[in-house]
């Protein structure tokens, strides 16, 4: 009796900043309460065990609502700073225990949550398919940076395209996708031996080069897309030519444009926005989920709805590297019908100027 | 995992002072738990759950007096007062419900929340103290992890019969005695001197065993959360209700 609909699909993510769990915990208590000290969130959140702390429809068009819930996994920024990978592994399959408790058929895995179980390959639990949620990323990468290089009146075909994390799931994906349909491929990861097998693989069909040196390439890039999560950002922007475009798609977002010198074009690479919004609105996520855009998520967000509204309960998205031109095609078609589409480009400073110019 | 001393012979006066005064606390819990289960027999209706309720009551009892045995062979003298402030007011607000013939309730507080307490307090001493206490720690703390399994079963037939009702009550439960639990693991006595303590407040000394109470409170509140999901309640709601806890 009066049980929530069970879900269809559950978003299992964490928070980037320390700031955002702040946001969450003191929404929940009461307003007469003395807010929580940053001590003692950070003393709490750890022990949290993974948990549902949203619930959302979404729905295609004119389509039937399908139910999702948000699970937190509470892993902090301080044990994705530290690494503490095998307390974070625990974190994730207990997050992934919490969306099988509620019956959701399908689990999209978010930021630090999707690496883990790509360098893991564990096999799903019964009733429940996971994806990475890489795939719906890399297209929303892909777009952005169309959308950037349309939005400043460049043409991608002149422009020296920089890929860091090039052998990651989502970096290889986008070079795939963009060899050829740049002047030139640069390629940046730390695995030489995958590098070199990756660059060979691309140089058949473009001009490719790697290096696992960032420095060596970022000053003849003109368009940066920076897929390494790393907790502090690869490079600064003043090692990047003047102008280029910058597609921060790691996880946490955190290349920030210099103050004062807004001579690069940074935006968050891999945000989609839901057309039909979320429903209903006014839930908790929104205290600590929100972007200057309304109803955007992150790409390993939605691709679990995306999946959901087209009744694909599968795993879309898994392991590393399997992500073809053709997949992400296939992902962009399932995405438009689910209504989601590339967010209008911001960074951490607010919405590109020239999103809101006429 | 292993204790950081292997002989009691090598505790500092220090340690042992720490160590008297968890044991006072464990000790006043245990015959609080007693006291509960044998308040909760009267609320069944069947001979059967009347017989475990009263085998709980009395394995609480002998695992209190586990605790003294240990405690009198290693030269400690707990103390052991029921009407210590924190647990007086935790087992006034169990007798409420119990009067009220709320066994939902009274489950609640004894097998979901003391309990989630008791088990992670346990655990956590048994991986630092010497052998004889370790050893004594993890038993009990063990046989306690069997008590919750049998509440899961009933507690979480009264989620599914009417979840909207449960999670009200457990709610109002939780507000009621896990405020007073957080609030005995808290930064500051609200109650002042707990009662059990032999001199000042032992917290601000648990480092001297390898303890800590962040850690202490962080374990029992996993626990206490973990055992709510399994009952089924929503993790929303009862992130809210822990959110709300003083810190």
């Amino acid at each position: 009796m009066n049980d929530p609909p069970a879900p269809a699909f559950a978003a299992i993510g964490h928070q980037e900043s320390w700031s955002q769990i702040e946001a969450m915990l003191q929404a929940l208590r009461a307003p007469a309460q003395k807010p929580l000290s940053a001590v003692q969130i950070r003393e709490t959140v750890p022990w949290i065990p993974p948990r549902t702390v949203g619930r959302l429809q979404v729905s295609a068009p004119g389509g039937i609502p399908v139910h999702g819930i948000y699970v937190e996994t509470f892993i902090t920024p301080s044990e994705l700073a530290l690494r503490q990978t095998n307390r974070m592994l625990g974190k994730v399959r207990d997050g992934i225990r919490a969306a099988q408790r509620e019956g959701a058929r399908l689990a999209t895995l978010g930021g630090f949550t999707s690496i883990l179980m790509e360098s893991m390959a564990e096999e799903a639990p019964d009733g429940i398919a996971l994806t990475t949620g890489n795939t719906l990323t890399a297209a929303l990468i892909v777009r952005g940076v169309e959308r950037a290089a349309g939005l400043l009146g460049r043409g991608l075909a002149d422009e020296t395209l920089l890929i860091i994390g090039a052998t990651g799931d989502v970096g290889s994906a986008c070079a795939r996708r963009f060899a050829g349909r740049t002047r030139r491929l640069l390629l940046v990861a730390r695995n030489r031996q995958r590098l070199e097998t990756e660059c060979a693989t691309l140089r058949r069909s473009c001009d490719a080069a790697a290096s696992t040196d960032v420095l060596e390439y970022l000053r003849q890039a003109t368009v940066v897309i920076s897929a390494a999560s790393t907790a502090q950002p690869e490079f600064t922007l003043d090692r990047c030519a003047l102008n280029a475009i910058v597609c921060d798609a790691g996880y946490p977002k955190n290349i920030r444009p210099p103050s004062g010198a807004p001579r690069r074009h940074v935006f968050w690479g891999g945000m989609g926005r839901l057309d039909g919004g979320f429903q209903p609105q006014g839930t908790l996520c929104e205290k600590f989920y929100t972007f200057p855009v309304s109803d955007t998520a992150h790409g390993c967000m939605l691709e679990g709805a995306v999946l959901a509204v087209n009744n694909r309960f599968e795993p879309f998205s898994r392991g590393r590297g399997h992500i073809t031109v053709e997949r992400m095609e296939e992902m962009w078609l399932l995405a438009d019908r689910a209504g989601v589409t590339v967010a209008p480009l911001f960074n951490g400073d607010g919405l590109w100027p020239e999103e809101v110019r006429p | 995992m292993s204790s950081t001393y292997a002989s009691a012979s090598e505790l500092t006066a220090r340690q042992r002072s720490v160590y008297t005064d968890i044991l006072s606390q464990a000790i006043t819990g245990e015959l609080v738990g007693m006291a509960n289960y044998a308040a909760m027999v009267r609320l069944y209706s069947d001979e059967e759950s009347q017989r475990d309720t009263l085998i709980r009551a009395t394995s609480e009892l002998n695992h209190s007096e586990r605790f003294r045995r240990v405690a009198r062979d290693l030269g400690m003298t707990p103390i052991v007062n029921l009407e210590a402030p924190y647990w007086n007011r935790i087992r006034s607000v169990f007798l409420e419900y119990a009067d009220a013939k709320d066994l939902v309730a009274c489950l609640l507080i004894q097998e979901v929340m003391l309990e989630s307490f008791a088990y992670s307090m346990y655990h956590a001493v048994a991986d630092v103290a010497c052998e004889r206490l370790s050893t004594i720690f993890r038993a009990i703390g063990n046989e306690e992890d069997g008590h919750v399994d049998h509440a899961v079963k009933y507690l979480n037939a009264a989620l599914t019969a009417d979840r909207e009702e449960f999670e009200n009550k457990a709610e109002r439960v939780h507000d009621a005695v896990m405020t007073t639990l957080a609030e005995m693991l808290g930064e500051n006595d609200s109650a002042g001197h707990c009662g059990l303590c032999s001199g000042s407040c032992v917290k601000g000394a648990l480092d001297q065993v390898g303890l800590d109470r962040a850690t202490l409170r962080g374990l029992a509140l996993n626990r206490y959360l973990s055992t709510l999901d399994r009952l089924g309640v929503r993790g929303e709601r009862s992130l809210a209700w822990v959110a709300r806890l003083p810190m």
